[in-house]
Parts: C-alpha cells; structure tokens; sequence
C-alpha cells in the first residue's frame, strides 16, 4: 500500500503538469487560487445544507429541494478543489508523503465527504420529518468533518 | 528594522505592540491565517450561493429573496472573521507589505466589491421580493456576475501577496 502512494507520487510529479508547477511560482499560486476558490464552495454549500439539516437556515423550506438545489454546485466545487489539489501535489509530492499532517487531512476528507453524502439517503425523497431528524447528526458530525478538513489543510502549509 | 522609505505612520503601525506581538508569536501568525481562510470560505461560499440563485443558476425551488435572507448571516460571519484577522495580518507585516503590488491591487478590488454591495442593496435588491420564481432583473443580475468576479479576484490576487 505504502509503495503504491509512493510510485503512484512518483508518478505525479514527473508528470507534464507536476514538472511545469514545480519550476513556476506564478502558475503553482494559480493553482492554490483555484483550490481555495473550489475549497468555498465547497464550504458554502455544505454550511448551508448542514444547517439547514439543523434547522438554522432555510427554516421551513423543504429540506430535499434545498438539498437537490445546492448538490450541483456542492460537486462542481468539489471535482475543482480535488483537481486543483492533485495538481499542487503533483509539483512536490515528496513535500507532502513527508507531510505529517497529509494523511490525516486525506483520513478526516474521506470521513467528511462520507457524512455529507450519508445525509442524501435520508432527505432526498420527499421525507417525513423523523428522516430529517435523524440525518440531523450526520450534518453535525459534517460540519465537525470539513471544519477539520480546512484547518488540517491549512496547516499542511505551515508545518 | 523598518525600511527608511516606508511612511511614517506605515512604519508606526509596523512598529506597534500589536503588529510586533502578530510578527514574532509563533503561533499567533499561522492561528490568524487559518482563521483568515475560514472567513473567506464562509463569506465567499455563501456570496456564491446567493450570486448564483440570482443567476439562476442553483437552488431554482427557493425564492431569491429566501436565499439571501436566511444567508446573509453567515455571510457577515465570515466577513467579520475574514476582517479582523486579515487586519491584524496586514497590520504585522505592514512594513514589508507597504509596497507589495498585491497587496494594492487586493484592497483596491475589495473597495470595488464592498462598493458593488453597497449600491446593489440600495437599490435593486429592495426590490428582490418582489421578483418571485421569476428571473432577476437584468441589474441585478449584473450585480450577482460582478461579484462573483469581484470575489474571486480578490482571491487569487490575495494568494500572491505571498509570494511577491
């Protein structure tokens, strides 16, 4: 497993992109734009569909349609922070398998997109209002989730 | 310690207590960055939302009018967040950002930004109850595109202060 990531970082950072990021500041700072653009909307979308779970905002709205509503916008966002994330990995991807703080934010990312999709089950059918109760600790625990996500990720850069 | 070209109230500034206690605490620099981050992912994360609605383009079930109110709180959270703890940045390294192309240039697209607020809340957004399921009024739509611009410029002009 331990050398699959590392060949497959190996792999990353001889690739076109990964050498062009790695000799241009310009372009890498580029990049970190679009991850920290991709990285609010991602936050937007979640902030509002957890509380409105928790019955913070959209007080009275049907929960589903404010579900289906954001979900387009909510993965958009994502494929644009993920993407622009492997690139930033791809220009020094030594710099992150040594990163002590890269494993635990891919660990904490995989837990919070599972407790935010876990949520859908429940509330994307019209839904009886024991269905929203109970996605209610799953919004919280997601809230928590891509809290840890952003914080841990910021400090990737700062350790 | 401060260049000798800086102004003199910049290299005040720079000099304080508080810039100096932001500059050399190990942890307070980094603690104030993240919670920068945070502010803007909050702020621009729920501007989008509402940006978009207006546009048309998400959330179509809920009125315009339903989108921004119940948003806007949190859109002041991260604002307040972003503010303070981009003013206690701004203010540590001061000296050495004085000059910083930048930097200017972010502040001069955030006054853009807060003034497309401004006068878009004066004026067509009272108006935005009235607009229903239907689509926003050609200005208002206009205002939401800006912003979205606006915003991410800030964005990607504040990444590269860092680096320049």
């Amino acid at each position: 497993m331990a050398d699959l990531v590392t060949s497959l970082f190996d792999a990353l950072g001889r690739s076109p992109p990964g050498l062009f990021l790695a000799a241009s500041t310009p372009a890498f700072a580029a990049v970190q734009s679009i991850h920290l653009i991709g990285l609010a909307g991602v936050g937007g979308a979640v902030v509002a569909l957890d509380l409105a779970v928790l019955g913070v905002v959209f007080r009275g709205a049907d929960i589903t349609r404010v579900a289906r509503g954001l979900f387009g916008f909510f993965l958009v966002a994502l494929v644009l922070t993920v993407t622009s994330g492997l690139l930033l990995v791809s220009a020094g991807p030594q710099k992150y398998l040594l990163n002590a703080l890269f494993g635990p934010k891919l660990l904490v990312l995989a837990l919070a997109l599972a407790l935010h999709l876990l949520i859908y089950p429940g509330i994307v059918r019209p839904a009886p209002a024991a269905r929203v109760e109970l996605a209610r600790p799953f919004a919280a625990a997601s809230l928590v989730a891509w809290f840890s996500v952003a914080v841990i990720g910021r400090w990737i850069g700062l350790i | 310690m401060t260049d000798p070209n800086t102004p003199a109230l910049i290299a005040a500034i720079s000099d304080s207590g508080l810039a100096t206690y932001v500059r050399e605490s190990e942890i307070t620099f980094p603690v104030l960055q993240t919670f920068h981050a945070l502010g803007i992912m909050l702020m621009v994360g729920t501007i989008a939302i509402v940006d978009l609605r207006i546009l048309g383009v998400l959330l179509k079930g809920q009125s315009a009018e339903e989108v921004g109110r119940t948003l806007l709180p949190l859109t002041w959270l991260g604002f307040a967040v972003m503010l303070l703890s981009g003013g206690a940045l701004l203010v540590a390294q001061s000296g050495q950002l004085y000059a910083n192309t930048f930097l200017r240039a972010k502040l001069a697209l955030l006054l853009v930004a807060g003034v497309n607020v401004v006068i878009f809340h004066a004026t067509t957004y009272r108006s935005i109850a009235a607009w229903g399921g239907a689509v926003a009024p050609a200005s208002a739509r206009f205002a939401a595109a800006s912003s979205l611009l606006l915003w991410t410029a800030v964005i990607v002009v504040g990444r590269y202060i860092a680096y320049y």
